[in-house]
């Protein structure tokens, strides 16, 4: 129960490290903190961040969403192909493609705690299963929507005070999911499963429907992430959008949330996806490329598993 | 009534349904013949070399996701390293395999984590290195004696090679004391511990040999392509793990056999051979690879659960 009585406990080893990079980023290079740049940063991060939350809550409760990355695929075409015009269409092309998140997340909630497949296996299935779905149905070509909506554009669009609207989406989920996973039955419930599952179901945790809804609410948000990418580029070439499972699980990582479940919080996701957005953009600044970037995240996927599964092996 | 089956009639008719599916590709127009048969002996060789791999480290209880990457790292070190000669451009595709199966292996039993995510990090550093150092590019350097590899007649080479090592690893885990001792480390770690296994050791060894088979296989795959691309084996680890599972090898470990690989292969191997005879798009193999994938791993959670225990 310690993991549940203290997910407020404020400093977790990511916040320090967050105010170094920042800090050193600020000395490496003058254009890092003007306001521009800033917004930058933090509008990077958001969409694999709203990815991050989702795969946080299924790993607080002890597996794996690999499936995510394929959710937002989905979700950015979908999003476009309901081409969201006016009013109706624009409400559609949020709905639908979230509550299709919801229903790959049901599927893959049942395949887990339902059959008890082995999570990783069983969603990077359901990646390669969405993934040639989508790109059967829009047989691998371009989707564009033209005239979107002035609403679906300002999802990603519009400011508020200098910041993006996702932003503060992205910060409005952050809040909420520590308020559910902190002071709710069900958060308690969440951390119960991911502790001890046999002792949850003991407990009296419905533990097969409390599983399926983590993996329905990060369903649901990676599709809110891919309708959020639809909004801000209305044209994309569906087979360019995919791997945002891996950065987010590294962030998830990043963050502490334990491998086997039962500890993490949301907000320490949120710190290590600003870690990752600010390392992401130092690096790009000093120009280099995807692949290093890749082998970066790589690297700091490893060592951030090697320091918290050493730092608990002390403890 | 009950009805028993031979294991031999189980394998070869109902897990998989090997037979019933090359019955039914006998409709599918030129399956049989000669020039389709040597594709498919070609496209089942490479992945072959990797399903072994794959098959023995989840014996020993692990599981490798970096073999996609892995493959692609050895294609590019073999063509990069073809101005030496021939031996040398294997023997570097063979080392950077076993460095990237030792520090996979050394990830899962020194730091104890969780092989899935470790060799999935090993994964995206094995690519992320290979698409850095290639600049996303494919490496060119052909050489007579390396694209040679890449054909053989009637035979094709990659397929007697694949030939051999399946049986070498046959061998190797139910005749050779080390093969007894992958299988009791994969039943029962702790007890194979007790008894005075070197179990860190037997594992990291498991992921030495399946990281220098995929790299192997991926020089293979640069001979017969021509050159050695950064971007190949996304599919690889699923297809490999699908095959393997039809084959009967667990994800709890201590279960699965060559034979049973081979003939997993062989069935994902036609599916997809079949497919392409069809003219169906990639997507819709990558959908039916995919679900397959998500259909055993639940058909094996419900077995589990239904077995006492």
């Amino acid at each position: 129960m310690t993991a549940a009585s203290t997910p407020w406990r404020f400093v977790t080893p990511i916040w320090p490290v967050l105010a170094v990079l920042v800090i050193g980023a600020a000395l490496l290079s003058g254009p890092f903190l003007s306001p521009a740049n800033i917004a930058a940063v933090l509008q990077q991060g958001v969409i694999t961040g709203i990815v991050a939350l989702g795969m946080t809550i299924v790993l607080i409760g002890g597996q794996f969403d690999l499936s995510t990355g394929a959710t937002v695929m989905m979700a950015a075409v979908l999003a476009l192909l309901l081409n969201p015009a006016d009013g109706t269409s624009t409400v559609l092309a949020i709905l639908l493609p979230v509550a299709l998140g919801g229903v790959i997340g049901l599927v893959n909630g049942l395949a887990v705690y339902r059959a008890g497949a082995n999570s990783i296996v069983a969603t990077i299935g359901m990646q390669f299963l969405v993934i040639g779905a989508v790109l059967a149905l829009v047989s691998g070509q371009h989707v564009r929507a033209d005239n979107m909506s002035e609403m679906f554009v300002s999802l990603s669009r519009a400011r508020f005070l200098g910041i993006p609207y996702s932003v503060y989406i992205f910060l409005g989920l952050v809040v909420a999911l520590s308020i559910i996973m902190s002071n709710t039955v069900f958060g308690r419930h969440v951390y119960a499963l991911g502790g001890d599952i046999e002792a949850a179901r003991r407990a009296g945790v419905k533990v097969v429907r409390t599983g399926i809804a983590t993996y329905m609410i990060s369903g649901m948000l990676a599709a809110l992430a891919g309708v959020l990418i639809a909004s801000l580029v209305g044209n994309l070439d569906p087979t360019a959008i995919r791997g945002y499972e891996f950065p987010a699980l590294t962030a998830v990582v990043l963050g502490g949330t334990s491998l086997t479940g039962g500890v993490g919080r949301p907000a320490d996701t949120a710190a290590a996806i600003w870690v990752i957005a600010v390392i992401t953009n130092v690096m790009t600044i000093l120009n280099y490329q995807y692949p290093v970037q890749l082998l970066v995240q790589g690297v700091v996927l490893t060592a951030a598993v090697a320091f918290y599964s050493w730092q608990r092996a002390r403890s | 009534m009950q009805i028993t089956l031979s294991p031999m009639t189980l394998r070869l008719f109902v897990k998989p349904p090997l037979i019933p599916l090359l019955l039914l590709a006998t409709f599918v127009d030129g399956f049989w013949s000669l020039g389709n048969l040597r594709t498919l002996a070609e496209s089942i060789s490479t992945d072959g070399l990797i399903v072994a791999g794959m098959t023995i480290v989840m014996i020993a209880g692990g599981f490798d996701l970096s073999v996609g990457a892995v493959m692609a790292m050895g294609g590019v070190a073999a063509v990069v390293l073809l101005p030496y000669g021939i031996v040398p451009a294997a023997l570097g595709a063979l080392v950077a395999g076993g460095i990237s199966g030792f520090l996979s292996g050394t990830l899962v039993t020194r730091l104890r984590i969780n092989p899935f995510i470790a060799t999935l990090a090993m994964m995206v550093m094995v690519r992320g290195a290979t698409l850095a150092y290639t600049d996303t590019r494919p490496v060119v350097g052909l050489d007579d004696t390396f694209l040679a590899l890449g054909g053989g007649d009637p035979l094709p080479y990659a397929f007697l090679i694949m030939i051999v090592v399946m049986l070498a690893a046959h061998v190797l885990l139910y005749h050779r004391p080390w093969g007894r001792h992958a299988y009791a480390v994969g039943a029962d770690e702790r007890a194979a511990q007790m008894t005075g296994l070197k179990v860190n050791r037997l594992k990291i060894e498991c992921y030495m040999l399946s990281g220098a088979l995929a790299a192997f296989a991926g020089m293979l795959l640069a001979a017969r392509l021509g050159t050695g691309s950064p971007i190949v084996g996304e599919m690889t680890p699923l297809t490999a793990a699908a095959a393997a599972l039809i084959g009967g090898a667990s994800l709890r470990g201590g279960e699965g056999s060559i034979m049973g690989a081979l003939c997993g292969l062989l069935f994902v191997g036609c599916l997809i051979n079949v497919m392409n005879l069809l003219g169906v798009p990639s997507y819709y193999q990558r959908m039916t690879i995919g679900g397959l994938l998500f259909a055993l791993v639940v058909v094996e959670g419900l077995l589990q659960r239904a077995r006492p225990r």
